[in-house]
Parts: C-alpha cells; sequence; structure tokens
C-alpha cells in the first residue's frame, strides 16, 4: 500500500505538467483571441513629412533613387532625374510609360515596360532593348547588386536574374511542377523585390502577405507571412505592394488599407511612417473614393530618407525619422 | 437625320473610350490540375418583341372601341380590361406605357438628341388617334393602371359637379409639372409617381405602396381617381374625345326621358337636360362670361406670377439643383448627417464653384419656366370658368365626351335599350 | 344644310388634330434607334448600395457578377472574407456578404473560385467594394437583363451618385471587365 501511495520525483513532474498544459489548454479556451484587448503594437520610431517632389507627370508610374542620392521619376513618355536636394537636372524621353525603374551602378537606367526591359543610357540618351518576357510578362520591380539585375515579373509569377548586360541566368521562386516548392503566388501586378543591406535578395509573396528571402540561384533560405487586418500584418490579396531596406529595417507600403510600417530586424513593427489618414485615402466615408492605390513606389535614398511616390498627389513625399524617437 | 447620326456616332464613341480607358492584361493563374473557370453568367435581354405589344395595343384598342360602339357590352369591355391588366400590367410590369410615353416625346422635342423608338411614339400616339375617333376606350378597357381601377370600382358614388371640377383641375397641374420636368430635363415625374406600378412589380418604396393603396380604397367609393383627378396623359384623351367622329350613346335610339341613366355614371359625364324653367338665362350667361374674357388676362398674369414665386421649390426637382443645395448646406454645416451623394461630389473631379454655377443657371431657367407654368395653370383656370359659364340647352340625356370613359355601365341602365336588342 | 353638316368644325378640328398628333409623334421618333436597356458602368460605380435599396424589384436587378479572368483566386479574398474574420472559411461570421451569395471552392493550392449565387445576390455591392479595394475589382455590379423589367425612367439611376447608369443598345447590354478591353487595372 505504501508504495503506492509513494510519489516519486518522475510522477511528480508528469502530473505537473499534465496538470501544466491542461491549465494552458483551459486558459486558451477561456480567453478566445477577441475576448482579450488587442495589445497595441509598440512602436518605437517616429517620422514626418519632410518634403515633397513635385512631378510634372499626368501619371506618374515608377521611382528609382541612385547611389549617388539623385531621385529618378517615370510617368508618360519621360523619366525625369531630381537631385538629392529636389532640383531636377535631367529629362529622357522615353516611348510609353515605364512601370518600374532602377539605376544600375554604371548609371545605366533600366526601364520595365511591361513585358520587356529596356536600358537608357543617359550619356547618349540611347535605348536598347532587352528580349520580350513572353506574353505573360508583366514587370513590376527591379533590384540590382553589383552582378545581378532582379526583375519582379508578375505576369509569370517569378523573378528574373539577369547579369547587367541583360542575359537570363536564372528563375526564382517559380513553382516546382514536382509541388516541393509552392511557389510565389502573385494573384495581380503588385509585386516587389528589394536587396536589403547584407546584399540578400527579398522577394514579396502577396498571395501569403509576406517575405521570401532567396539565394541568387533560387533556394529559398527563409520567409516570413503575416496575414492579418491588424497594425501588425498585411491584409487583402497582394500586400505589401512595395518594400525597401532603411539599414537594418525594413519598410513596407500596403494596398486597400494605404499605409507604409517598418519592421525591425526581426520582423516586429517598429513604426508607421505615414496612415491611411495622412495619405489621403482612408475609407472614411462609406463610398469607395480610394479605387486607385495611392502608392505607387516607394524607396530608401542615400540620406536614409523615405521616399514615397504618390499617385493622385503626383509627387514623391519625403519622410524622416524625427529626432529624440527611442 | 444629320443630327441622329452625330447623336449615334457620339453614342457609340462614348461607349468605346469607356470600354477603352482602362487597360487590364495582367494573365491568369496557371493551373496545373487543367481548371477552366465558369462562363460568365450574362442573360440577354429577352423581352417580348415590340411588335408583340403594338399588336396587342391596337387590337385591344379595336376590340374595345368595337365593344362599346357597336356591341354595347360592358361584359366584353370589362373582360379586355382583365387581359390588359393581366398582359401591359402584371406580365409586362407596366412598361411600356401609353401614359408615360408622353414625356419621351416631350423630351425628344426638347432634347434632339433624345432618341425615342418607334414602338415609343406609337404607343403614345394610337391611343390618341382612337380617342379622336371613337372616345376615350383606351381608358374604358386597356390601360392597365385604368383597368386596375375599374376592377375596385364596388360601391361607386357621384360626386357633385362642383368637386369634380375642382379635382380636375390637378390632372392639368400634373400635365404641366410633367412637361416643366422634362422640359428642365429633371425626369420623368409620371414614372416616378405611378402609384399602381409598384402593384404590378410587387415591389415598391413603402410610400408609394402607400398611394397606390389609398387611391384603390378611394376608388372603392369615388371610382378611378387616378383617371379623373391626376392622369396627364388622360387631359390629352380628354381633348380627343372631345371632338370624336363617333362616340358611346347612353341610348341606342331616341331618348325616352325616363331618368334611369341618372345615376348610373360614376365618372359625371352624363349631362342632364337642360330643365324648362331654367333660373339662369342666357343674356346672364353671356354677361358672366365677357366679365371672364376681362378678368383672363389678370387671372394669368396673376399664376404666372405665382408660379414665378414657386421655383425655388420647382427647381428643387432637378437632381443638380438639389445636388448643389445639399452640398453648400453640407459644407455650411446646415445638416447633421453627409450624404452619399454629397461625399461622391466631394470625391470627384469637379469642383464646387462649378456644381454651384449651373444650378444657378438652372434656377434662373427655371424661373421663367415656373411662370409659364403659372400662366398654363391660369389659363387652364379661366377655361374652366368660362365652361362652366356657357349655358347650354340641351332636351335630353347626353354624354359628356370630355369625362366619358366609355366603360358602358350606362348602356344596361337604358330601357329603350333593352328594347332596341329585342328588335 | 346638309352639305355643311358633312364637314364641320369638329370634323376639321379632329382631322387637324390626328395630323398634329402623328406629326408630332413621327418627328420624336428615331426610326434608327434600337431598343436601349439600363446599364450601370462599373468604372464609375462607387459600391454605395443604392443598388439594392432603390430598384423597383426586391430582390433587385442589380446583381454582382465575376470576371474570372481578371480574378486573382486569392485564399484572402477581400471581397469574400469580413475584414478581420477569424477563418478563411464559410462561416457566416467571416463571410462579408450579408446573404452568403459568393461561393468559394477550392481549385487547387492555393487558390480558391469564387462564384455568385444569383437567386441570392441582392446587388448591395459589399463584395465589390472589398475586391475593388484589395483586389482586381473582378467582381463588380452590373443589371441582369433576365430580371431588370426596363422602367423609362430607372429608379436607380436617378438615386445613383455616381451617375453610372446609361442607356445601352439590347445588342450590347453589359459593360463587362475583361483582360482585353476594361478590367480596372491599378498598376
Amino acid at each position: 500500500m505504501s508504495e503506492n501511495i509513494k510519489v516519486d520525483r518522475r510522477d511528480f513532474m508528469r502530473s505537473s505538467a499534465t496538470a501544466a498544459v491542461a491549465g494552458a489548454v483551459w486558459l486558451a479556451a477561456e480567453s478566445p483571441a477577441d475576448m482579450a484587448p488587442p495589445t497595441p503594437p509598440t512602436v518605437s520610431e517616429r517620422y514626418r513629412e519632410s518634403g515633397r517632389i513635385a512631378l510634372t507627370f499626368d501619371k506618374p508610374t515608377a521611382m528609382a533613387v541612385g547611389s549617388d542620392g539623385s531621385v529618378y521619376a517615370a510617368g508618360d513618355q519621360a523619366v525625369v532625374v531630381f537631385s538629392d536636394d529636389a532640383k531636377e537636372t535631367a529629362r529622357y524621353r522615353v516611348k510609353g510609360a515605364p512601370e518600374c525603374l532602377a539605376v544600375l551602378p554604371d548609371g545605366r537606367l533600366l526601364l520595365g515596360m511591361r513585358d520587356h526591359v529596356e536600358v537608357l543610357d543617359p550619356k547618349s540618351a540611347s535605348v536598347t532593348a532587352w528580349p520580350s518576357l513572353g506574353e505573360r510578362g508583366y514587370l513590376t520591380s527591379f533590384a540590382v547588386d553589383e552582378e545581378n539585375v532582379y526583375a519582379a515579373d508578375a505576369g509569370n509569377r517569378a523573378v528574373l536574374r539577369f547579369d547587367h548586360s541583360g542575359k537570363l541566368r536564372g528563375r526564382i521562386g517559380e513553382r516546382d511542377p514536382k509541388g516541393e516548392a509552392p511557389g510565389l503566388v502573385v494573384p495581380s501586378p503588385y509585386f516587389d523585390v528589394a536587396i536589403d543591406a547584407q546584399g540578400a535578395l527579398w522577394v514579396v509573396n502577396p498571395g501569403r502577405h509576406g517575405l521570401e528571402n532567396y539565394r541568387p540561384n533560387g533556394e529559398l533560405l527563409s520567409a516570413w507571412y503575416r496575414p492579418g487586418m491588424d497594425l501588425n500584418g498585411f491584409c487583402g490579396c497582394c500586400n505589401p505592394t512595395h518594400i525597401a531596406f532603411r539599414g537594418g529595417t525594413l519598410v513596407t507600403a500596403e494596398k486597400g488599407l494605404n499605409r507604409v510600417k517598418v519592421y525591425g530586424p526581426d520582423t516586429r513593427l517598429s513604426g508607421v511612417v505615414a496612415t491611411p489618414e495622412l495619405l489621403e485615402a482612408a475609407e472614411t466615408t462609406s463610398l469607395n473614393c480610394a479605387h486607385e492605390p495611392p502608392i505607387i513606389g516607394l524607396a530608401v535614398d542615400a540620406r536614409n530618407r523615405i521616399l514615397v511616390l504618390h499617385r493622385r498627389w503626383k509627387a514623391i513625399v519625403l519622410f524622416e525619422e524625427t529626432a529624440g524617437s527611442a | 437625320m444629320k443630327l441622329k447620326l452625330l447623336a449615334a456616332v457620339f453614342l457609340l464613341l462614348g461607349l468605346w473610350t469607356v470600354q477603352a480607358a482602362t487597360e487590364f492584361r495582367f494573365p491568369m493563374p496557371e493551373f496545373e490540375s487543367g481548371y477552366k473557370h465558369p462562363a460568365m453568367s450574362i442573360p440577354p435581354a429577352s423581352k417580348t418583341s415590340p411588335w408583340v405589344d403594338l399588336g396587342l395595343l391596337a387590337g385591344a384598342l379595336a376590340l374595345s372601341a368595337w365593344s362599346v360602339l357597336r356591341l354595347r357590352s360592358r361584359r366584353y369591355v370589362f373582360l379586355i380590361a382583365l387581359v390588359s391588366l393581366a398582359y401591359f400590367g402584371f406580365y409586362r410590369k407596366g412598361c411600356v406605357c401609353a401614359v408615360g410615353s408622353m414625356q419621351n416625346i416631350l423630351s425628344a422635342f426638347f432634347d434632339p438628341g433624345y432618341a425615342v423608338p418607334l414602338i415609343v411614339s406609337a404607343f403614345f400616339l394610337i391611343p390618341l388617334l382612337f380617342a379622336l375617333y371613337f372616345g376615350r376606350v383606351f381608358c374604358a378597357a386597356v390601360c392597365p393602371l385604368g383597368a386596375i381601377q375599374e376592377m375596385f370600382a364596388i360601391f361607386p358614388v357621384q360626386l357633385s359637379s362642383a368637386v369634380e371640377a375642382v379635382l380636375g383641375l390637378f390632372a392639368y397641374a400634373y400635365l404641366g409639372l410633367s412637361v416643366l420636368a422634362v422640359y428642365m430635363g429633371a425626369g420623368f415625374l409620371i414614372c416616378r409617381y405611378d402609384p399602381f406600378v409598384g402593384f404590378f412589380r410587387q415591389g415598391a418604396s413603402f410610400n408609394m405602396f402607400l398611394a397606390g393603396g389609398v387611391l384603390l380604397l378611394a376608388g372603392v367609393f369615388i371610382a378611378r381617381p387616378y383617371c379623373r383627378f391626376l392622369c396627364p396623359y388622360g387631359v390629352l384623351l380628354r381633348w380627343a374625345s372631345r371632338f370624336s367622329k363617333w362616340h358611346a350613346t347612353i341610348t341606342p335610339a331616341e331618348c325616352i326621358q325616363c331618368r334611369l341613366c341618372e345615376t348610373s355614371c360614376p365618372y359625371g359625364a352624363i349631362v342632364v337636360p337642360t330643365p324648362e324653367d331654367r333660373p339662369v338665362d342666357q343674356r346672364t350667361g353671356a354677361r358672366r362670361m365677357g366679365r371672364l374674357f376681362l378678368a383672363a388676362p389678370f387671372i394669368i398674369v396673376i399664376a404666372a406670377g405665382a408660379g414665378y414665386l414657386s421655383h425655388e421649390p420647382l427647381a428643387r426637382l432637378h437632381p443638380t439643383v438639389w445636388l448643389a443645395e445639399r452640398v453648400a448646406g453640407e459644407e455650411q454645416g446646415r445638416y447633421e448627417e453627409k450624404t452619399i451623394d454629397g461625399d461622391a461630389f466631394r470625391a470627384g473631379k469637379r469642383a464646387a464653384t462649378e456644381l454651384y454655377a449651373e444650378a444657378h443657371a438652372l434656377k434662373e431657367r427655371f424661373k421663367y419656366a415656373s411662370a409659364c407654368f403659372g400662366a398654363f395653370m391660369g389659363l387652364v383656370l379661366c377655361g374652366k370658368l368660362i365652361r362652366l359659364s356657357i349655358v347650354r340647352s340641351n332636351k335630353d340625356y347626353v354624354v359628356d365626351r370630355g369625362a366619358c370613359l366609355s366603360c358602358a355601365r350606362c348602356f344596361a341602365y337604358c330601357p329603350v335599350e333593352k328594347s332596341h336588342a329585342a328588335k | 344644310m346638309e352639305q355643311e353638316s358633312k364637314f364641320g368644325r369638329r370634323d376639321f378640328i379632329r382631322v387637324a388634330a390626328t395630323a398634329a398628333a402623328a406629326g408630332a409623334a413621327w418627328a420624336a421618333a428615331h426610326p434608327s434607334s434600337g431598343t436601349t436597356v439600363w446599364q450601370l458602368d462599373p468604372a464609375k460605380c462607387l459600391q454605395c448600395g443604392r443598388c439594392s435599396t432603390t430598384c423597383v424589384l426586391n430582390p433587385s436587378a442589380v446583381k454582382c457578377v465575376h470576371s474570372f479572368e481578371i480574378c486573382g483566386y486569392c485564399d484572402l479574398c477581400g471581397g469574400y472574407l469580413q475584414p478581420g474574420a477569424k477563418a478563411r472559411d464559410s462561416g457566416a461570421e467571416n463571410e462579408l456578404c450579408p446573404v452568403g451569395a459568393l461561393k468559394r471552392t477550392f481549385v487547387e493550392e492555393p487558390f480558391y473560385q469564387y462564384t455568385i449565387d444569383e437567386e441570392l445576390c441582392v446587388g448591395c455591392g459589399k463584395c465589390v467594394k472589398g475586391c475593388a479595394v484589395f483586389g482586381n475589382g473582378s467582381l463588380y455590379l452590373q443589371v441582369k437583363h433576365d430580371v431588370c423589367v426596363g422602367c423609362n425612367e430607372c429608379s436607380i439611376a436617378r438615386n445613383c451618385p455616381a451617375n453610372a447608369f446609361q442607356r445601352v443598345p439590347v445588342r450590347n447590354s453589359y459593360l463587362l471587365k475583361t483582360r482585353e478591353n476594361g478590367g480596372k487595372g491599378h498598376k
């Protein structure tokens, strides 16, 4: 009898673990998520608008920054270059409206013309075209490093890796026919790529509401997804629409809930740059007045300013971190 | 012709630009399962051919005229009314309709770019022509609005002629307002305030159901209130019928002055014989009329002035004026809540000043148009007074061709009818 | 006397009136203009919800249609799910459609097909708004001509704050968004 009553260390640990699990389950069941007050994300950084570059385009389409601090904006039939103090320094005529824009290290400009890339040489103002990406081609973004040009092709649901001369060297993020790689889910022409401070390639997976990190050879290294309607997450069908890296932090832009946010290196939300109200694109009334997403470009310049291309304002809005933010 | 062509070209161009305004060539996902998306459900407008409507209209009018003038049968008239109610009312849901077609015709006159299909023109014209030759046989059995009221006229009572005359003015006012609304581009009042179409479609706003229900219930005793006191097309038919070549008569042969039909007409359309010893003689009547003719210009001017003064509320019939006042009111914080209309306007590209300017110009036009409407009502009033002061002498019981709806009720009251039929 | 009464004042007025009425009807008519029907332009639509409340019919003749070829087949569909829905399933608390007329079926990972049950759809435009804001705008409202009674003056057109209603030729009675002609891409 006494042997049976005796409780040894193992028994004690077993029963207390059971109790702990049961308690946790009970607690979880007791407080459904919607009962708990939403914990406001701790926003440690503050930003303010520090200026605007007004564009003369009827419909601006794309924006990029150069390593020298100059800002490039594209619209109908033209690409305009601004110095870092917002003075127009050059203007090039192009055919059509580039839907994305990037600057190669040697100063040449990459123009995304729907299904093919055009390269504009500012010295000679000559344009050369790379081969077409096919009928499904729909270029939405570029990322450039020392060796490669990564072109986000939303129509083909892949990131295409080119060298600087336009030779196709690989395809990234395509769905594996055997079903081993889930592939990028791109439901609409919002598909961005960017290179972080360490030189790693990040691709937005808009259908899964997050980012994926690839090796140049197409190997998926890591990913984080955050679907959700709250401030912390990305909602709708294709968010985030744009990304840019600012030192170690990630800047994101969204449509639907039109806003710009900042995430820390640990992927935690660390700041809100622009709210829908600030962008004059809030759903304040019962009407859907904000039909067209206002944010059509996002970049971080050499002075660490955040640049937002606003469709309706026809302007590049500059945001700076205010001094004194923790 | 050139204008019409131009309008057609503009219409096509307009549609084309709408279609080409935006471009969306983003490809669909590539489905590995071989999924094919279903077809979109876009059922065509499989409406009955307009020629069927037209044929039925003409046929029903001919049958109605035949039943009233030849067969002299209320039963047949009632049957045709039932069929018309079922087809033009419940099956075609009250549209296409002769009463409303008047507005389309007017629109075409005020705006040459407005396209009126031939069918609509025919729906306007044919009942009028029938009225010019056979009386208001359209009202008797073909109009679904008349038919539904006819079904409810169960215990009709006779109104005094004075009440009848005063209430009859409302139809003229409604006609004038409808013309004013069409002229100013404020929409089709007759369609908007059609009280019975809600029953045909089994759907309408509560207020329209209420109005329709009240009219139908009142119609149990005061037969066909809409036809007599409101219908704007009825005004035209009334005038056409006054000059009709043939018309229903109470008696098929000689009136024997038996007075039996006196109480038969719920519409006050039977004119009783002038008594031999009438209190008012011709000369008093003539003098009264002379005074009326002298007063008429003043009455018309005063009515025109009244119309002019009421241009503010009348202008609110126009959606642009209404919107401008609403937007201005919301700007000044006169309203607690903002409306969708105001929000939609503010979200649009137009400046408020532009809207105000347009509304202002419309109001200026409304001043003139409202004065015309007032003058028209003055004229109607004078005409009514003059008609009332005309002293007629007639020996027999006859129909008032304008007011008579050719319902064929009185036939059965006439003893001559029976002996005539026996022969 | 007999001769005179054959064509009197009344006859003259009648003939004149006949001529006037026929002339007016003829002058007003556009013999070439075919039948037209009401349709709404999805590019102008603001999804205010009046289509469902101001139509003379109940439920409204305006219903949601779906251009599959511009749909993203999203799992997290802004037109299907309530904002902040806890789960992406057909639970009524998650669905945006107040009458459950938008149906979701699994196609293949990660795609879902959305179809509209027209019997249920009331044309409120809630899903249209969700799809326009977050998605490709493949859901939008159209007047269904098998339901529309073709009023002379469309009650919705009069109440539409966006002036999105117009008369279109009966042969071409829908203003559809397709990939080729006019789907409203935001880029």
